[in-house]
């Protein structure tokens, strides 16, 4: 009762409308008429979205951030709940004029559509196989959300449909086209090897305890749609990441993006993993993946080991996620959380070593002028001066995933090189998924070349 | 806080550089936790597109933007930009998310207060005021028309996030609960069963001892500001220090109407601020005006708007 009179009270759609009406400063710009019977220009992409939760929501919030001009058109949008996540966003792709077709079965929006170019696929992992194949089959290309898949098979018949369809496989490792990464790795790690010799890796993702994720009540799905979909449940459904077939754990969920940092950054792949992990927190009935995962990697680079330690903590947040790159000479932290990255020279090394890599802008630096003046003291006394520190040229001041989603539309458009491509992303997937493995072995695994290769 | 013994629960979350609550009252304790993190999923979510800390939030983006360039934005931030837009007209001015630059010209980065020069404050007009703002309704782009205009929600954001969280608790049928971020933005859906209203207290904060106010609330949103310890408060209007109050609350419809007025009231001089209430009669208003010299002049305080009528008033 009380709920329906608040909506009254604050009905948005009337109130901003009133809004409007006030007017100060609005441009009331008419809808212009030409705009939905426009006809798709040649660089125009149809795009369909499968699986629109949470993940889908927010590549979907980034596409239409790009802006009108960047030229997507949502044309179908496929999710199994379509009185929650469908109507959801066929609602808030409406506001930006779009007007795709709903769907709940993948299969029938491929035999509809059939002017799509393109899937971004966000549903489910155990889902992410047989989606992106089925995709790739009837021409479209695919950006599909990390992990590939559940299962190192089905990330291999991925990356052999991708092929065989001569379509493009963008998997949503967005760090691959963060233009902060992108400088550490290439620029600051590879090039300037500023960091001197590398002796360790340390990467975490920590977060707090939640409740299981629930539903509305009244937006239920009816228990045969759950089941002929893969669900026993609405909750396994709401929380299919902490159930063996259907995802891979906190391990894949968030180990995924920062292992492949890993691999990335030392251009290689690992020679070994052993791992820990167990469910020692939440009821194994309904968390069969473990709560709390650490994984020690072995790589080889120039004949030398660098041990990679990662853990991932489902109770506790404390220092919440980064890569942190430790060598002789320096240390580097990023991570996508804004303004937590950082790196530090080693005090032994001499602040002119550094200087030079900022003279070629790939740092700045802060620092207290040591004179102020240029006669022929030694030292200028005065109020003591903090240390000198450095920064980065690069900031990621864009959604998460713009530009990684804007690299798999541009490399369609032949206008560049995906980022990360399916090969790239099966070893970062393989290196993941393997730690499942490991933890149930309760020894360490050793990865054979091949291993990584389709 | 007075809660029905049974079925009460109270949930907490960090967000917006304080803490919101969630206050229910429901039979099933763990469908009532998993709807209060659903709600404060929203709000995380709100913060990432509406916070100008957040480095690619929509204000963010729209903070970095040169002058005349424009940009698409979602719909939160543009909801939210259209309500500033509104309570910028309704308050003359008085309601302003553009208060970065001014801000700047009286504080310095170490937070103390200093005197601009009458130049420094004339250049930092010309970056204030919401006509530096276009909203394009139907391409959902906001356009910069000045250089320099930072946007700051502080002042509307967490009323806003409230709102769409009780949208949300709505959606989840869940139909009696208090919600509110760091005290000063509260909103009430329904009422605890067998009481006339969620309480709340509005104290004197020279003497937090001193209960101004007791009142029930029901569908109806409060909000309060006042003047912290090491923070200044400018009017935009004239640019210059605000000081004659120690605080202001605003009651009305929704939370996000209250939060902007709240802010609005202790710029506003008791005159526009009777002036107001009496135009809008959804809205009461409390201020608490400083007296200058203890001994010889008390602190004031006024009541604008059908208190008495409201019901409201324990």
């Amino acid at each position: 009762m009380s709920n329906q009179k608040i909506k009254k009270g604050i009905d948005r759609r009337s109130f901003l409308r009133s809004a409007a009406a006030a007017g100060a400063g609005l441009a009331l710009a008419p809808k212009s008429f030409g705009m939905k019977a426009k006809s798709k220009t040649t660089d125009e992409l149809n795009v369909a979205l499968l699986g629109a939760g949470t993940q889908g929501q927010v590549l979907m919030d980034t596409c239409l951030k790009m802006g009108r001009d960047f030229g997507i058109r949502f044309k179908a949008v496929c999710d199994i709940w379509e009185g929650w996540n469908q109507k959801k966003v066929l609602r808030k792709l409406k506001i930006y004029d779009h007007e795709p077709a709903g769907y709940a079965d993948y299969r029938e929006m491929l035999d509809k559509e059939k002017d799509l170019d393109a899937a971004i696929i966000a549903t489910p992992d155990f889902w992410h196989a047989e989606q992106t194949v089925a995709c790739l089959k009837a021409g479209l290309h695919v950006y599909c959300e990390k992990e590939m898949s559940n299962s190192i098979e089905g990330a291999k018949k991925m990356v052999e449909s991708a092929k065989e369809s001569g379509k493009l496989l963008q998997i949503g490792r967005q760090r691959r086209s963060n233009p902060l990464y992108i400088h550490c790795g290439d620029k600051l790690i590879k090039d300037a090897k500023i960091l001197g010799r590398i002796i360790a890796v340390n990467g975490q993702w920590n977060h707090p305890v939640r409740p299981d994720l629930g539903s509305p009540k009244k937006y239920a799905i009816d228990q045969a749609t759950l089941e002929k979909y893969g669900f026993k449940s609405m909750h396994q459904f709401r929380n299919w990441r902490w159930y063996k077939g259907l995802g891979g754990g906190p391990i894949v969920d968030r180990g995924s993006h920062q292992i492949d940092i890993f691999n990335w950054f030392l251009d290689t792949v690992p020679k070994s993993v052993m791992a820990s992990g167990g469910t020692d927190y939440y009821d194994k009935k309904n968390h069969q993946w473990y709560d709390n995962v650490m994984a020690i990697y072995e790589y080889e680079v120039g004949q030398r080991t660098i041990r990679a330690f990662y853990q991932t903590i489902t109770t506790n947040s404390s220092q919440g996620h980064f890569e942190k790159f430790m060598g002789n000479e320096g240390t580097l932290i990023v991570s996508e959380a804004s303004g937590t990255s950082a790196i530090y020279r080693e005090e032994w090394v001499p602040a002119m070593k550094w200087d030079e890599w900022v003279k070629k802008g790939y740092l700045n630096k802060t620092e207290a002028t040591p004179h102020s003046s240029d006669d022929d003291s030694s030292l200028e006394v005065r109020a003591s001066v903090l240390p000198t520190t450095y920064d980065f040229p690069e900031k990621a001041d864009k959604p998460y995933h713009q530009l990684h989603l804007e690299n798999f539309f541009n490399a369609i458009r032949g206008k560049a090189k995906l980022n990360c491509p399916a090969e790239i992303g099966y070893k970062s997937a393989v290196t993941v998924l393997r730690v499942n493995e490991a933890v149930a072995a309760g020894r360490k695994l050793n990865f054979k070349p091949e291993d990584f290769k389709v | 806080m007075v809660l029905t013994p049974t079925g009460s629960h109270r949930f907490c979350h960090k967000a917006m550089t304080t803490t919101f609550e969630i206050f229910t009252v429901h039979t099933d304790a763990r469908y009532a936790q998993q709807a209060a993190w659903a709600a404060f999923d929203e709000l995380d979510r709100l913060e990432r597109e509406l916070s100008r800390f957040i480095e690619n939030s929509d204000i963010s983006r729209l903070n970095n933007l040169t002058a005349g360039q424009s940009l698409l934005v979602g719909p939160a931030a543009f909801e939210c930009l259209q309500l500033c837009v509104r309570m910028y007209a309704e308050t003359n001015g008085a309601f302003d998310i553009t208060i970065g630059s001014l801000m700047d010209c009286w504080v310095g980065k170490d937070k103390t207060m200093r005197t601009p020069s009458k130049e420094q404050l004339n250049l930092a007009r010309q970056h204030t005021g919401l006509h530096l703002i276009k909203l394009d309704e139907a391409q959902h782009t906001v356009q910069l028309l000045g250089k320099g205009v930072q946007i700051d929600l502080g002042g509307i954001g967490k009323g806003y996030a409230i709102d769409r969280m009780a949208e949300l608790l709505g959606d989840w049928s869940i139909d009696t609960a208090l919600i509110h971020g760091g005290y000063s933005s509260v909103l009430a859906l329904g009422k605890p069963p067998g009481t006339k209203g969620w309480p709340v207290t509005l104290n004197n904060p020279g003497n937090r001892k001193q209960s101004l106010v007791r009142l029930y609330l029901q569908d109806r949103a409060v909000s309060g500001s006042g003047l912290q310890k090491g923070r200044y408060i400018i009017d935009p209007r004239t640019a210059q220090l605000v000081e004659g109050k120690r605080a202001a609350w605003a009651y009305g419809p929704d939370a996000a109407t209250a939060d902007a007025l709240s802010t609005a009231f202790m710029v506003m001089s008791p005159d526009e601020v009777e002036q107001y209430c009496c135009r809008h009669s959804d809205v009461l208003s409390m201020i608490v005006t400083k007296g200058r010299d203890t001994e010889t002049q008390k602190d004031k305080i006024l009541r604008f708007g059908s208190w008495n009528d409201s019901g409201l008033l324990k």
